[in-house]
């Protein structure tokens, strides 16, 4: 074994040199296969644009009376205006930030607590498993409008509620299956491995199992999002919403007395929700597909 | 053998996946009541091989070459609903895992049964045919393991549950793929005595697949050698043992660890088995063969045959053999 | 007589399960039985034994990764047990596992280079710069070869042969004295298992190592082994020098794993012909006295009654039956 390689253990060298790409551009690739994938990234993007330029994109202020009221499309008002004469248009643009604020910190809020909760629980099992998923199960029971009341009436209507309700409402299921990955993993030899030569408990969590977790955890958060959009929508609707920032699900609210004469006053909030959700759950798919080589397996 | 008489002919098999052949062009036959070995390591294409004869390959592979002869009839020219007539009453097919093929929902009895079309059967003649298949494969209780799940056996008798339900069908020829290696060696040992004497009670031909030679030897009369998708050498099994023709029959056979032949070393086997999507050049051998030399690299050997009905595809035996 | 590392003493691991409706029935399967060992330097010590036979759960108990029911488990003189925490580091660098799925023994996130690279960096045993020269020896020593390429590697793009290199080269990095090696080999083919089986022999000299090779595989057994140990259902039923074992096997156990054993030396293996009747018997409800009696072909009434205690059949070898006699010399 200390002689030079011979020519076949070079040649395989070689082989495995050749066929190098880095892991993102690999990832890409991927990710590029599935069409629906890019029209989902192309969506995100545009509405990531427009709530990140909306000050420049928004011809008017959302909360401005600007026109007639309820005006249809026009080429001054785009999706018209509602029934205090403000543009509709500058609404929905306005109103992404607020989807996207909620959607993302919410969304990252949940991981963060479910990965915190979730990871013992698998990792340890026994009682610390059953005392954390008893935890996180009271969460999963708990009525999202009377939450939503509860916290409104406590600390006042304002989008720091929203985004607190919609944590607590969602970082259960994110716990669950983080629990679940970590049983299925940490009787493996690589965790056992890292047991003999010393790594502790913590140390293997998050540093050995977690890493493998995290594709999972990425696609659900990224699943997370919409769901966390289409909630805010739903408790703005109801009027549990932030009254000071625009937002789709109010705009819908505001639309149900007008919607029969004036469609667009619901159509086009309506149709932002949707887009916003479906481009969201078509690019989780792809980023599922760009984080995960498919392992070839041998005969 | 004259042709007639073999059971199974096959001739220059292909499978391939997009343009990589994972089987390449291989021939062998099996005659009534006969068993053969086909041994090769992860990579060889065995496994393809048994799948292929049964028009089984996983999509999207497929069987793009060659003739499969059985009893008389071309299988390649038979429709799904003429393979699966044949899969179901006249080539059997055991597997490695028996527990991943065992339905763990229902009763052995009732699984048994449904093989021949009768599952849940309430007439007694079934249920005895049943009964009796479980006994012929040697299983002590039988009316007690026809009344049990899959779960509640252990994995050798789940084995047997997996042939018994092949075998009720009575078919004529049994092709098992890696049936022992998941199972302790006692048990191991048990089944393949069973399969070993299973031909003449039950008059069925068997191929035995198997990276293991010794598991080979006990059982079966002639071997197949394969190595990256070809045949690489063949005989009857004594033959093959006393006097190897390919270098990487000998090799195979000096890897074997005998527990009753003490060495204290082995020469091992450089490199590791051929990346099919792009083979070495010539014999595909001929990286980790000890004897390789010039025409190795640039041709393919074609097979030589020999005087014990031996036949290698090696150029070590360019003189004093005639080629096929 | 070389220098014990590794003394078992009366080991004990149970596992209870609560069944029933309530929970309330208890069953409690003896996975390890009353099992004295000792591992001495530069010494391969095999376990022999089918599924059940406790053989893993007695090497992950050596490693420390499953706490003792009842007995002791003495690494340098010291009960594992009461280990402080600086001897327990101690420990854990001087105790190394190889398994037997070279798949799942490398974590899929982390480069070969990575993967070597943390026990050295949690240990600290030298400085970082000095790491990647020493992790690239290494990988040369253990044939991934030219190392450099390696490095970066991640297991997926490697074959089962190769990464089972990898896996070795992780468990001698931090240069043990103890390595419990689960099956290295079965999940290999049988030109890569000679390689990996040669590499094992190579590293076990160059490091002096005591090696517990757990092992189904008889030949393999034969080939790598100093002294073999064969366990049936939690207990060692016979150990002594693996030459012994093989030609002059006393326990009817162990004959009938030889017996059972693929073979192409048949003649050879007929002296050892014996026919085991039956399953294996449950291991939560074994059979009193003998576990082994229900499979024996030679059991008689002591063997319901009376376990038998491991009796010397010769100098290093004992054997646990009623039937062993001391050979007479004459």
């Amino acid at each position: 074994m200390t002689t030079e390689p011979s020519a076949e253990i070079a040649a395989e060298a070689a082989r495995l040199a050749a066929h190098r790409i880095p892991w993102w551009l690999d990832g890409w690739k991927r990710f590029r296969r599935n069409g629906l994938s890019i029209v989902g990234l192309v969506v995100t993007l545009v509405f990531l644009i427009a709530g990140v330029f909306a000050p420049w994109i928004a011809p008017y202020q959302p909360f401005d009376l600007v026109g007639t009221r309820l005006a249809g499309p026009s080429a001054q008002y785009l999706f018209g205006t509602d029934q205090l004469g403000r543009d509709i248009f500058s609404g929905v643009v306005y109103g992404t930030r607020t989807s996207l604020q909620v959607g993302l910190i919410s969304t990252v809020i949940s991981v963060v607590l479910g990965i915190l909760v979730g990871s013992p629980a698998g990792y340890f099992g026994g009682r610390v498993d059953d005392l954390l998923m008893r935890f996180s199960e009271l969460f999963q029971v708990l009525p999202r409008f009377f939450l939503a009341l509860v916290i409104v009436s406590l600390f006042g209507a304002n989008i720091w509620g929203t985004i607190l309700v919609i944590s607590l409402l969602s970082w259960s299921e994110i716990a669950r299956m983080i629990r679940g990955e970590f049983l299925t993993r940490r009787e493996r030899p690589y965790v056992m491995a890292a047991q003999a030569y010393g790594a502790g408990n913590m140390r293997i969590m998050f540093s050995e199992i977690l890493p493998n977790a995290l594709t999972a955890v990425v696609v659900t958060a990224s699943l997370q999002i919409p769901s966390a959009i289409l909630l805010e929508a739903s408790l703005s609707f109801l009027g549990a919403g932030d009254p000071t920032v625009m937002s789709w699900g109010r705009m819908l609210n505001n639309a149900q007395q007008y919607m029969r004469q004036a469609w667009w006053t619901a159509a086009f909030p309506g149709l932002a929700i949707s887009l916003l959700a479906m481009g969201l759950a078509l690019l989780a798919d792809g980023i599922n597909d760009f984080l995960n080589p498919r392992l070839r397996t041998r005969d | 053998m004259t042709a007639t008489d073999q059971l199974l002919t096959v001739e220059e098999l292909e499978i391939k996946f997009g343009s990589t052949s994972i089987v390449d062009r291989i021939s062998f036959s099996v005659g009534k009541g006969e068993a053969i070995g086909v041994v090769g390591e992860s990579g060889s294409g065995k496994s393809m091989t048994a799948l292929g004869l049964l028009g089984l390959v996983p999509p999207p592979g497929r069987l793009s070459d060659g003739r499969i002869e059985f009893q008389g009839r071309d299988l390649r020219q038979l429709g799904d609903a003429g393979l699966r007539d044949v899969r179901r009453t006249e080539i059997g097919m055991i597997f490695q895992d028996a527990s991943s093929y065992l339905n763990p929902i229902m009763t052995v009895g009732d699984q048994i049964a449904e093989a021949i079309g009768k599952r849940k059967s309430k007439d007694p003649a079934v249920r005895q045919r049943v009964i009796d298949v479980l006994r012929a494969v040697r299983i002590a209780d039988p009316e007690r393991i026809a009344r049990s799940y899959p779960y509640e056996l252990s994995g050798g008798m789940q084995q047997r549950a997996m042939i018994a339900s092949v075998l009720i069908r009575q078919p004529r020829l049994i092709i098992a793929d890696e049936p022992t290696t998941a199972l302790d060696a006692t048990v191991q040992h048990q089944i393949l005595k069973f399969l070993a004497e299973m031909r003449h009670e039950f008059d069925v031909a068997l191929i035995l697949i198997s990276h293991d030679l010794a598991v080979i030897s006990q059982v079966c009369d002639r071997v197949y050698i394969m190595y990256g998708g070809q045949l690489v050498e063949q005989g009857d099994t004594a033959s093959i043992f006393v006097d190897p023709k390919h270098p990487y029959t000998v090799a195979l056979i000096g890897s074997i660890l005998d527990p009753f032949d003490p060495k204290t070393e082995i020469v091992a086997l450089e490199g590791s088995p051929p990346d099919m999507r792009s083979p070495p050049s010539g014999c595909r051998f001929h990286p980790r063969c000890p004897h390789a030399f010039d025409l190795c690299r640039q041709e393919e050997p074609p097979e030589f045959a020999f005087a014990s009905g031996q036949s290698a595809k090696c150029w070590l035996h360019k003189e004093g053999a005639s080629a096929r | 007589m070389s220098k014990e590392t590794i003394s078992v003493e009366g080991a004990m691991v149970n596992f209870t399960t609560r069944s029933g409706f309530f929970r309330k029935s208890q069953r409690s399967v003896h996975a390890v039985n009353n099992v004295s060992l000792a591992l001495h330097e530069n010494e391969t010590v095999a376990l022999v034994g089918e599924s059940g036979s406790g053989k893993t759960t007695l090497g992950l108990s050596i490693l420390g990764l499953r706490d003792l029911t009842g007995g002791t488990i003495r690494w340098r003189s010291q009960e594992l047990a009461r280990l402080s925490e600086e001897e327990r580091r101690a420990f854990r660098r001087d105790v190394q596992v190889v398994f037997q799925d070279p798949y799942a023994s490398l974590n899929p996130k982390q480069t070969i280079s990575e993967a070597l690279r943390r026990p050295l960096r949690l240990h600290r045993v030298m400085p970082p710069g000095e790491m990647d020269a020493y992790i690239a020896k290494l990988l040369d020593k253990v044939g991934l070869r030219p190392s450099h390429v390696y490095m970066d590697r991640y297991p997926h793009e490697l074959s089962g042969g190769q990464r089972q290199r990898a896996a070795i080269a992780r468990a001698i990095v931090l240069k043990p004295r103890i390595l419990v090696a689960d099956e290295p080999v079965s999940a290999l083919d049988v030109s890569i298992r000679t390689q990996i089986l040669n590499l094992l022999k190579e590293m076990k000299a160059e490091l002096q190592l005591s090696m517990l090779f757990l092992s189904h595989d008889l030949g393999v057994v034969r080939f790598i082994a100093d002294r073999v140990a064969v366990m049936y259902l939690g207990r060692i039923v016979e150990i002594g020098p693996v030459e012994d074992i093989f030609t002059r096997p006393s326990h009817p156990y162990t004959r009938v794993l030889l017996s059972s054993a693929p073979s192409v030396k048949r003649t050879e293996q007929n002296k050892f012909a014996v026919e085991v009747i039956g399953e294996p018997p449950n291991p939560a409800n074994p059979p009193s006295g003998c576990h082994f009696r229900t499979r024996c072909p030679f059991a008689f009434d002591k063997c319901t009654t009376v376990e038998p205690p491991l009796l010397v059949v010769r100098p290093g070898h004992e054997a646990a039956c009623h039937l062993a006699e001391p050979e007479q010399h004459p």
